[in-house]
């Protein structure tokens, strides 16, 4: 009795992780929203869910109970992620910036008198929305995800870890082995490409 | 009479402006880049006097904005589990296979 109670208090100084059968109950819908999010396929993130939990399996007896399990769960996904996003980036040659589609430089007018200056049908038009508004509609999120997915890996994840993740411009540059100067080529072709596609597909048949 | 004489000359003023200022081909990346890193004195200039004559870039700066803090706020929301974003039936049954595979290995060695 007295063994089971300070058992029970050992537990609960060392936080020991719970069972991992109740890990997809507990955490799994939540883990799986967070990689979706950043990684935007299904799959994709089921996968990164699954081998989360499994390399905490493996570790846990490294989880210190200094934060809550989720947050520990949450720790590993987000490196698991990272990771990815790394092999994305060292599957293209440093100096290369790939999708030169996405430069648009037909957004702009080629002669005339306003040459180099937006031509009207691709010039950004008046949007009413706040952030406020935006976050809560589905549809926008869906047709976000959908103006993303033509862009090459590496430009995709490089939004991502700034975009959503708010990742420092140096720190993005390590995790894909870029210089500065190509993350902002990279971040500016994301950009305007999805811009243009949110005009066209949201804001314009909104108005 | 004299509004409009003031209208034309600010119009005239404009796009006197407009025809030598940085194009909006070379601000729209300066736009972005912005967002991403302090810019030299030099290239806020430029956008600034930009902005003042061209109301496309204008929204396009403001845009961008937009989009990047609904994304943060959108985010935020997913992060403290704010939305209803399940796993597939199917998903979770793999995955709990999978788990208590694992967990039987490590258990044995």
């Amino acid at each position: 009795m007295v063994a089971a109670t300070m058992k029970k208090k050992q537990n609960l100084i060392n936080k020991s992780p719970s069972d991992p059968s109740s890990w997809v109950d507990l955490h799994g819908d939540y883990l799986y929203g967070y990689a979706l999010l950043r990684l935007r396929d299904q799959s994709a993130a089921e996968d990164a869910v699954q081998e989360t939990l499994l390399a905490a399996i493996q570790n846990r007896s490294k989880f210190e109970g200094r934060a809550s399990e989720r947050t520990w769960l949450t720790g590993i996904l987000k490196h698991k992620i990272i990771d990815q996003f790394r092999r994305a980036g060292k599957e293209s040659t440093v100096d290369d910036i790939e999708g030169a589609e996405f430069e648009h430089s037909d957004f702009f007018r080629d002669t005339g008198e306003w040459k180099n200056h937006w031509k009207p049908e691709k010039a950004p038009v008046e949007w009413r929305a706040t952030p406020a508004e935006l976050v809560e509609q589905e549809e926008f999120w869906n047709i976000f995800v959908r103006c993303l997915s033509p862009l090459p890996k590496r430009i995709a994840s490089a939004f991502t870890l700034r975009e959503i993740d708010e990742m420092p411009s140096e720190e993005i540059c390590k995790v894909l082995g870029i210089s500065a100067t190509n993350l902002w080529v990279m971040l500016h072709r994301a950009r305007l490409h999805l811009r243009n596609c949110l005009q066209i597909n949201w804001f314009r048949r909104a108005a | 009479m004299a509004l409009q004489f003031h209208k034309k000359l600010s119009h005239e003023i404009r796009y006197f402006f407009l025809r030598r200022l940085p194009t909006c081909r070379e601000i729209v990346p300066l736009i972005s880049q912005s967002m991403d890193t302090r810019l030299g004195w030099r290239f806020r200039i430029k956008i600034k006097l930009h902005l003042w004559i061209c109301v496309w870039c204008e929204w396009y700066l403001r845009q961008l904005h937009l989009i990047s803090d609904s994304a943060r706020a959108r985010s935020k929301k997913i992060d403290n589990g704010e939305f209803n974003i399940t796993l597939s039936p199917e998903a979770r049954t793999r995955i709990k296979q999978a788990i208590s595979e694992q967990t039987k290995k490590t258990d044995q060695n």
